[in-house]
């Protein structure tokens, strides 16, 4: 028995480890992830400089990693092991508490909220002095609001989060929407809200601004199944989504500018849906500067909104009342050039992003 | 290159050992060997192979002269190989250490050297000191094949982080060696235990203590946990490591020496010792303890060769101020034990553990904490001096959220489940299932060892300051 214990051991372990190192040279590299949404390591080049300085060696690991054959499969059993054997509450920081995958925001980062208003305060220096516009803020909680005490998971306070970044933006007047909001307004495995869910949030905010916006919509709902961020980080399979979207005869009738790439762009890019990331059905996803012209309203109103990627889905609805929107987000473009593409000229203007990002604001620029 | 990592599970180890098992002797095994462990060592840093074959070529030289003199001669030969090997670590593992010291003491600002330390320096330095060392004491013959002399110190399996293999352990093996099923079964058996311990416990342990660190709701309970944490982290990793060098070494035909035997269960700071790292004990037990005339001297003199080799063995495992306080730490320990407590602790195996183990997790916070103003400060707040409040919400969620794998890690640590497996096995049937077991248990740990691998987990290499 001995003998055929040594002998299978050696032939697994033999079968498995050459096995994949067979493998992983026959296969192709493949170019980008789909589930990870992100492209993968490719081949370094093997040059002297590389090998010398160890940039070659780093890189190849890279490389391996990305390329390992049955790449998914492997990282679901990681996440399998990891939550449902050995009993952890989170995998990489997400969970998933009654169908709805959350990451969990934890800590509160007081440097990153002071980094965001410091960024505001120079656009507001910057731009915004003189300004006759009226200036507003308003801060979109996360998944993790909602689901993150009760499924007893680290959660930062939020409520400390909105005070702190609005007291350091005292020409900003603070439009709290956190009441007209529930976990069932998000996807389940987005980080991101359902459009068809947030009207309310857009009549109030609207409301706010000053404006008003007509609350009939027709809802369009996609048959594609909508497997969000999270989902691919999680890295277990989850239930499926499906995205929608609101429409009616202003919204229809809107006209939309990407700067970044220089073209008219519809208000819903449907062939989105099936694309790498299907939030980018909303405005054309993350663009850096994109302007709305709604011909179907003459108030003399405009509106710039700094924005993160929440702004693309509400404001389509938010863009009814006003003459034209300016949406700018300053995670793709400094704010130190946005006058060279933006006029300044006594608009309101609205500062809107997720907590996320204002307690992570390394991203803004 | 890592054990732990794609590259070397996937590639390196399959052509190495594909190679290796296809050349028919020993001596052409030897040269891919020692081709590999060049590549192995240089994969990280090509320009420290340069460094690392100068010193085999001292160790070379020097062991032939050594050999070849006699009296007052070959004691100075000996000294000057000592003297060259150690001033290699010396100057790349200490040379910023003491100009920071003088500077900070004299007020002077010579500008440090900033030198990268080559990975496994102090392991290779010292596998050379005990060649040149034991040449010198007659206890073996001066290596006459140089290839032979370069593969016993860059041997990949032991290269970075141990076990120490003297060169007595491995001599005869260099030209002659057994390679048979039953011990590449039981190598590759060592090495996934091993990898398992490293990449599915010790660096899962890693991230929840670096999670620590970067908290700011820190507690009492929470510092406690950290030390634990700590402390299983760093003996998963170094065992892991050790496990799988001599399951590699099994795999080649060579024995290592063992490193660690469980060491938690000590009922005594010097037990501990010697189930801690033991061949880094021994080396200091044989190569300066020893030397300095060991326990056969007056009370004082004792006490001072004690202090010596807790010193540097404290000093071994890096270069601040916190490792030197870590072994004079346990330097008094085990002075303390040795004249008054070590007969009382052997009689008592309760009271014995309760001393013992919470002096270890103190040792581990000093290990860990390089700024001597903070570990004051985190041991004091260990003990309720520090502010701090009992428990905290991230002490809570974190101990349920890594409550099952420290679980696995205690119980792990002892030999609790080596002791079951041997009783069963007691039985013939058992023994029968157990084998088969066995194997599905190895190919389900490579599996997940690979899947935490491919996901890009936290993967950190300990012994950069080694």
């Amino acid at each position: 028995m001995k003998k055929i214990k040594d002998r299978l051991i050696c032939l697994l372990i033999a079968v498995f480890v050459f096995g994949v190192a067979i493998v992983s040279f026959v296969l192709p590299d493949g170019e980008y992830s789909v589930s990870e949404r992100r492209p993968l390591a490719q081949m370094p080049d093997i040059t002297i400089k590389n090998i010398l300085s160890g940039k070659f060696m780093k890189d190849y690991e890279d490389y391996t990693i990305d390329q390992f054959p049955m790449r998914d499969a492997f990282r679901e059993i990681k996440a399998f092991t990891e939550i449902n054997l050995l009993g952890k509450k989170d995998n990489n920081g997400l969970y998933e508490y009654e169908g709805y995958l959350a990451e969990m925001q934890y800590p509160l980062d007081s440097d990153s909220i002071e980094n965001a208003a410091a960024k505001f305060g120079a656009i507001y220096k910057n731009y915004l002095g003189g300004s006759e516009g009226r200036i507003y803020l308003s801060i979109i909680p996360d998944k993790n609001y909602f689901i993150g005490e009760s499924s007893g998971h680290l959660c930062l306070d939020y409520s400390l989060l909105a005070s702190s970044l609005s007291d350091k933006m005292p020409y900003a007047e603070y439009i709290d929407i956190f009441p007209y909001l529930g976990i069932e307004d998000f996807y389940l495995t987005d980080t991101h809200w359902r459009q068809e869910n947030i009207v309310d949030v857009a009549e109030n905010i609207s409301a706010a601004l000053g404006v008003d916006i007509p609350g009939d919509y027709t809802e369009v709902l996609s048959d594609e199944p909508f497997y969000g961020v999270y989902a691919s980080q999680y890295a277990l399979n989850k239930e499926s989504d499906r995205i929608a979207y609101l429409t009616n005869d202003i919204i229809n009738s809107l006209e939309v500018y990407d700067h970044e790439n220089g073209k008219d762009i519809p208000v819903y890019n449907t062939s989105a849906i099936t694309g790498k990331d299907p939030y980018e059905l909303y405005l054309g996803g993350p663009l850096s500067l994109v302007s709305i012209k709604n011909p179907s309203v003459t108030n003399g109103r405009s509106l710039i909104v700094f924005r993160d990627s929440f702004a693309s889905s509400l404001m389509p609805l938010i863009c009814q009342g006003y003459e034209e929107v300016t949406l700018i987000d300053i995670r793709y473009i400094s704010s130190q050039v946005i006058s060279n593409f933006v006029e300044f000229d006594g608009q309101d203007v609205l500062f809107m992003y997720s907590a996320m990002v204002i307690n992570n604001s390394e991203t803004l620029r | 290159m890592l054990f732990s990592s794609i590259p070397f599970l996937f590639y390196f180890l399959t052509a190495v050992l594909a190679l290796y098992f296809i050349v028919p002797s020993v001596k052409y095994k030897n040269i891919i060997l020692l081709i590999f462990s060049l590549v192995f060592y240089g994969w990280g840093e090509p320009k420290f192979v340069i460094l690392m074959i100068v010193s085999v070529f001292f160790g070379y030289i020097f062991g032939l002269m050594i050999e070849k003199s006699e009296g007052r001669k070959r004691t100075a030969l000996m000294v000057v190989s000592v003297a060259i090997s150690l001033s290699f670590l010396v100057y790349f593992k200490y040379a910023d250490f003491f100009i920071k010291n003088v500077n900070a003491v004299t007020g002077l600002r010579i500008p440090l050297l900033k030198i990268a330390l080559p990975i496994g320096i102090s392991f290779y330095t010292f596998q050379i000191v005990s060649y040149t060392i034991d040449v010198y004491r007659r206890d073996v013959a001066a290596r006459k094949n140089p290839l032979s002399l370069a593969l016993y110190i860059a041997m990949f399996p032991q290269l970075i982080a141990g076990p120490i293999v003297r060169y007595s352990d491995i001599e005869m093996q260099l030209d002659k060696r057994d390679i048979n099923i039953e011990n590449i079964s039981r190598g590759i058996r060592r090495f996934i235990f091993g990898l398992s311990k490293k990449i599915l416990i010790a660096n899962v342990l890693g991230e929840l203590g670096e999670i620590f660190k970067a908290s700011t709701d820190k507690s009492v309970l929470y510092l406690w946990m950290y030390a634990v944490v700590y402390s299983l982290h760093i003996y998963f990793d170094f065992s892991g490591y050790s496990d799988m060098a001599i399951g590699l070494g099994k795999i080649l035909g060579f024995d290592f020496p063992e490193n660690f035997n469980y060491p938690f269960i000590s009922k005594s700071i010097t037990e501990f010792w010697r189930r801690w790292h033991m061949s880094l004990g021994t080396w200091f037990r044989d190569y300066v303890y020893i030397p300095l005339g060991g326990n056969r001297v007056r009370a004082g003199r004792h006490i001072f060769n004690i202090f010596v080799v807790w010193f540097l063995t404290g000093f071994w495992h890096g270069a601040d101020w916190n490792f030197i306080l870590w072994g004079v730490y346990f330097g008094v320990l085990l002075i303390v034990e040795k004249k008054f407590l070590y007969d009382k602790l052997k009689n008592s195996r309760i009271i014995s553990r309760i001393y013992v183990l919470p002096l270890i997790l103190v040792s581990f916070v000093i290990f860990s904490i390089t700024d001597i103003n903070e570990l004051g400060h985190f041991i004091m707040s260990m003990f309720g001096f520090g502010g701090l409040p009992l428990v905290s919400d991230e002490f809570v969620y974190y101990i349920r959220s890594y409550g099952v794998i420290i679980l696995i890690s205690l119980i792990s640590a002892t030999p609790l489940v080596k002791s079951v497996v041997e009783k069963m096995r007691e039985v013939k049937a058992m023994d029968n299932i157990i084998d088969m077991l066995e194997v599905v248990v190895l190919v389900v740990l490579l599996i997940l060892s690979t899947a935490y691998l491919v996901d890009g987990s936290f993967n950190p290499f300990l012994y950069f300051r080694f």
